[in-house]
């Protein structure tokens, strides 16, 4: 498997305009997502006020904090389903669009399959809209979490779709992974399972991973960096291991400490 | 910004519409367009 | 292209289903009429007709649950994050609706023709003509009426996609505004808006683009004589200005164009 053959494909994807006149150094030292005083309002809250980060390449980072702190709104954003409605969003150093949707997968939180298509039919329909789809790594996916090919998503558990659904996020060789909830609704034992799914999917050094999920505990060995919302704000922003270095502790301590 | 743009354009359309419809009547804009359209027919004939 | 053909196929396999059950209900209708033309005689022609009148408002119906149905469904998280453009959603979805309404429309048109012509053509006779000459003369009659419905195919597509385009972005223009409540009510006035624009802009349209050749748009042919020494075969032909056709084409096309800025740049999930 050469997990590199997706980037010439991500390029294709591109087109003409896709940065290929940089050199590869300049790319890979290129943020890989940046947020610069971003504030978003929904009528009556304010979901982000004045978040900024910046992540380079080749990270794990926990995004964490309560219901409502902002977490999902901030995937959004990256993602190009929300726009700011002040500050800057950049990917790869571009304005979220067609052109950074070709190189960022997205989990959403909610379940966005059609249930009338069976398991195969959403892999091959997702599949033919990026040129980093890796089939190696959908089959090792798919091996790994046991998804039945033939049966229809509206037949498969609620566990079964989160599944399927992190199949699709995690089968491309996308510079930017976003995971947005995606151990929400699932049993302990199945938990487990996914974060071993995307421990053995995600290429250290070549992919940014963000991860959002009230799950500290399962998810907290995968983390290199942690970034904590409360209320539209970061309020904690570090290397995981200096953290708990720091604290002395787990990061879901740290958490509980920080957001009281 | 943008939203705002559009909104504009929104409110201008509904005025538009509304001035429109005050000033000429629903029948004589639905009447302008088959005007404009002229539809006629033409006929030949020959013996059989 | 690998990417349109896949949402075409998509859409194609979420309708088809329907569209063919339909159409059997429609075929089923026919067969039912035909068998009891007889019997119902003067009720035939509207019975056959009376599917007809509700693919427009079926279409109308399809056209709104078109994108709505995707957000109602969560099925946006996945459209939006797509790398394409934002027309390819629009012109998959009306190009599969198209073919849809145009299934029921050739099933009418094909029980219309068996139910209600075909038996009088081939009893057709004139105290005036021949078989022969009369025969041709069916023929003739046959096809102009394809021809008629060849020239007025286009301009139907075309009033379709207009309808589809208003209904599309009226629709997303509506979701652009912060509202909690009565977001409905709010697209139907879009609507009504975006129709009263497209009117007139097509009016307008039609008196600037005024230079340009007319168009014909139907044609017929009949006889007409009252003795079988003078009988004459008129053949009329319909035009329109070439004008507000164009018009409403190059209208049309802006608002795909956007409608497919609003679906990739503006709309939010």
């Amino acid at each position: 498997m050469t997990e590199t053959a997706g980037v010439p494909g991500t390029a294709a994807a591109l087109g003409d305009r896709a940065p290929v006149r940089e050199a590869p150094v300049a790319e890979s030292a290129k943020p890989v997502l940046e947020f610069h005083d971003v504030h978003k309002h929904y009528p009556g809250v304010d979901a982000l006020r004045g978040v900024s980060f910046t992540l380079p390449r080749g990270v794990v980072v926990g995004l964490l904090g309560a219901n409502g702190s902002g977490k999902s709104t901030l995937i959004k954003l990256a993602a190009g389903m929300l726009r700011p409605n002040r500050g800057r969003v950049r990917v790869l150093g571009l304005e979220p669009g067609r052109r950074t949707k070709a190189r960022v997968a997205y989990l959403p939180e909610v379940d966005h399959l059609y249930a009338w298509m069976t398991v195969a039919e959403t892999l091959d329909f997702v599949r033919r809209f990026y040129g980093d789809w890796q089939p190696e790594r959908e089959r090792l996916l798919m091996e790994e979490l046991g998804l039945p090919e033939r049966q229809r998503v509206g037949a498969l558990s609620k566990g079964m779709r989160a599944r399927l659904r992190l199949v699709l996020a995690l089968s491309r060789a996308a510079d930017l992974i976003l995971l947005d909830e995606p151990l929400s609704g699932i049993d302990p034992p199945s938990r487990s399972r996914i974060t071993r799914a995307i421990l053995a999917a995600y290429r250290a050094g070549e992919q940014t991973l963000l991860l959002s999920t009230h799950e500290v505990l399962e998810t907290e060995s995968l983390f290199d960096r942690v970034l904590v919302l409360d209320r539209g704000r970061v309020v904690l922003d570090g290397d995981a291991d200096s953290l708990r270095g720091q604290a002395g502790r787990s990061i879901q301590a740290l958490l509980e400490e920080v957001l009281g | 910004m943008r939203r705002l743009l559009i909104l504009t354009v929104l409110l201008a359309l509904a005025a538009g519409c509304v001035l429109d419809l005050h000033s000429n009547g629903i029948v004589d804009i639905f009447g302008s367009l088959f005007e404009v359209l002229d539809p006629s027919t033409e006929s030949v004939q020959q013996p059989l | 292209m690998r990417a349109f053909a896949a949402l075409l196929r998509k859409e194609l396999r979420q309708h088809g289903p329907t569209a063919l059950a339909f159409a059997g209900v429609l075929i089923a209708w026919a067969i039912v009429l035909y068998n009891f033309k007889e019997r119902w005689d003067d009720l035939i022609p509207p019975l056959l007709i009376l599917p007809m009148g509700f693919t427009p408002l079926w279409f109308l119906w399809r056209a709104y649950q078109s994108l709505r149905a995707e957000w109602s469904g969560r099925h946006a998280h996945l459209l939006l994050a797509l790398p394409v453009p934002g027309w390819y959603l629009t012109l998959s979805k009306f190009l599969v609706l198209l073919l849809e309404v145009g299934l029921y429309a050739a099933v009418h048109a094909g029980a219309i023709y068996l139910v209600a012509v075909h038996d009088d053509l081939r009893h057709f006779s004139s105290p005036y003509l021949s078989d022969s000459v009369g025969n041709a003369f069916i023929r003739a009659t046959l096809w102009t009426a394809f021809r008629t419905v060849l020239l007025l195919v286009p301009h139907g597509i075309l009033i379709l996609a207009a309808a589809y385009g208003i209904i599309h972005v009226s629709w997303l223009a509506s979701r652009l505004l912060p509202l909690s409540r009565g977001r409905r009510i709010v697209s139907v006035l879009i609507l009504a808006g975006l129709g009263w624009m497209m009117w007139r802009g097509a009016w307008l349209l039609g008196l600037a683009l005024s230079w340009l050749p007319r168009i014909p748009v139907a044609q017929g042919m009949w006889i007409e004589g009252r003795s079988a020494d003078a009988l004459w075969l008129i053949h009329s032909t319909v035009t329109v200005a070439a004008g507000p056709v164009v018009g409403l084409l190059l209208l049309t096309a802006a608002l795909y164009a956007a409608g497919s800025w609003l679906l990739e740049r503006e709309v939010e999930l």
